[in-house]
């Protein structure tokens, strides 16, 4: 099997294809990225697969190269696309970045599926629980997506682009919440990782708002191992939910307590209410979850020194 | 041959009598002829036309890269429903190199060289191998449109020829009713002429005639396509 993979050199990416790579049914993990955030940790370091690694190869483009994504998906079964712009929870973006990339950039590779009718088997398409935008219950699968923010409304528009496929593939369409946890190309935009850092450098952190605002959170390690379970065939393809569990800023805060009693939190307008997104977690990629503070303990051992 | 399966609405009897006949002649003469279509509500007639009268002719599709997803799934559908020979034209190229200086698509800055990259110049090979270019453009539409004659020399010198020119929108809706045909799926949701996602506005109760809705707010109101070339 050959899979490619958008965006495979990002955060969530590098973990997929360590995944991948040691699955025995993978013959090569094509890794399509354009690098944008000149991240190359990919690359760099330890093997990723216990010496399965001449199986990755990475074609350095854009999603938006007609020409070259159209050549990357010779001979390839899979494809997980996982190329974004992306905000972090808090903060809104340029709005035509987003669209060009998370709407027309989707729009260029299902043009390129759309072509290939038949070859590429299988679709597991990376969207986000920010169609949402806010809730007041439980948003669940069925619950009608009203973005609230440009990202959220670019993420629902690559969805319809990858939608109107159903019938030529194998369509999983992934909403996913916001990835934490450790990997060498991890973000330090994420809200989680960064409030580890801060309070790891400065044992200082900053909330935003009141911090009784939730969002959806996933780690990368639990995102990788479902969406690789896609990828494999191991689960029926459909409209999916991967997060943990939903967390408020307030409740991260004080799992990072447990790991820094000395940690202060400093408010900026934390009169203004922020939206709160709430999402039901979906119970066919349900497994054990241990506690964040646990998490954030063995997030906590990759730094160098105290 | 597609038959309709009701027959024709009495008053467009002969308008479709003479198309049927415009149609068999092109053919009798031997011309190599093609097709555009937008998959609009309004391109449904004549793609139901040449279902019936010339169901070989290829239907050409400019795939922008910029459409609704509605519209790309309608024209699937009509291709199976009607077993239409649909082609989609693409642009050569790339959307990597279609950004300006500073980095945005064409569109957010120059719709013109937008519209030349993506429908102007996808259809210059196909012009350059046919003698016959068969659109649905009618004069209701715009003032450009209704200067254009039944026939007319577009560009490179090929003959176009406008079976629909002297229809308007209610005869259109006669015509849909009458054969029970499909609308694009975005009717319902208000708009009228529907082109690409970035410069298509809902308008305010557009109908079949109204093309407020494409290019709103620019000065703009032809791709490019359809002017020049003395037609």
């Amino acid at each position: 099997m050959r899979v490619l993979i958008t965006g495979g050199a990002g955060y969530l990416g590098t973990e997929l294809v360590r995944a991948l790579a040691r699955a025995p049914e993978v013959d090569e993990v094509v890794v399509y990225d354009n690098l944008s955030r000149r991240n190359y940790n990919l690359m760099l370091g330890p093997p990723l697969s216990e010496g399965r690694d001449t199986r990755i190869r990475l074609v350095v483009a854009d999603v938006l190269d007609t020409r070259r994504l159209r050549a990357a998906l010779d001979g390839v079964d899979v494809v997980i696309h996982l190329a974004a712009r992306v905000t972090t929870p808090f903060a809104e973006g340029d709005f035509h970045a987003l669209e060009q990339v998370n709407h027309w950039g989707t729009a260029e590779l299902s043009y390129a599926l759309e072509e290939r009718r038949g070859s590429v088997r299988r679709l597991i398409h990376l969207s986000s629980t920010a169609v949402y935008g806010q809730s007041e219950g439980e948003a669940t699968l069925d619950t009608a997506p009203t973005p609230a923010t440009a990202y959220g409304i670019s993420k629902l528009r690559g969805e319809r682009m990858v939608e109107r496929l159903g019938s030529d593939l194998d369509l999983f369409l992934v909403r996913c919440g916001n990835i934490y946890g450790y990997s060498r190309s991890l973000r330090f935009d994420a809200v989680i990782n960064r409030f580890l850092l801060d309070a790891h450098l400065g044992r200082r952190i900053t909330v935003e708002g009141s911090g009784e605002q939730r969002r959806a959170f996933v780690h990368v390690d639990r995102a990788a191992a479902a969406i690789s379970r896609m990828a494999l065939g191991e689960l029926e393809p459909g409209r999916f939910h991967l997060l943990d569990r939903n967390l408020s800023v307030l409740e991260i805060r004080d799992a990072l307590l447990q790991l820094y009693p000395d940690l202060e939190s400093l408010y900026i307008a934390q009169d203004l209410p922020r939206r709160s997104l709430i999402v039901a977690p979906d119970p066919r990629l349900a497994g054990p979850l241990p506690p964040l503070a646990e998490e954030l303990a063995a997030f906590r051992t990759h730094f160098s020194f105290d | 041959m597609l038959l309709p399966a009701t027959p024709d609405p009495k008053h467009l009897r002969p308008r479709i009598q003479r198309i049927q006949e415009e149609l068999f002649n092109y053919r009798e003469q031997g011309l190599r002829g093609f097709a555009t279509s937008s998959f609009q509500s309004n391109s449904v007639v004549l793609l139901h036309l040449i279902a019936r009268f010339w169901p070989t002719l290829p239907v050409w599709f400019l795939n922008t890269g910029f459409h609704f997803p509605e519209t790309l799934s309608f024209r699937r559908g009509l291709a199976v429903r009607f077993g239409l020979d649909i082609r989609d034209a693409r642009s050569p190229v790339s959307r990597a190199q279609q950004r300006d200086a500073s980095g945005r698509l064409l569109f957010t800055t120059d719709p013109d060289h937008c519209c030349h990259l993506n429908k102007v110049l996808p259809l210059d090979p196909v012009i350059a191998a046919a003698q016959l270019w068969i659109n649905g453009v009618r004069a209701s539409q715009s003032a450009e449109r209704a200067a254009m004659a039944r026939e007319g020399t577009g560009r490179g010198g090929i003959r176009r020829y406008h079976p629909l020119i002297d229809w308007t929108g209610a005869e259109v809706e006669h015509y849909l009713n009458g054969h029970d045909l499909p609308r694009h799926p975005l009717e319902e949701q208000g708009y009228g002429s529907v082109g690409c996602e970035p410069c298509t506005r809902r308008p305010a109760g557009g109908d079949l005639d109204d093309r407020s809705g494409r290019w709103s707010g620019q000065n703009k109101t032809e791709c490019g396509l359809h002017v020049g070339g003395g037609s």
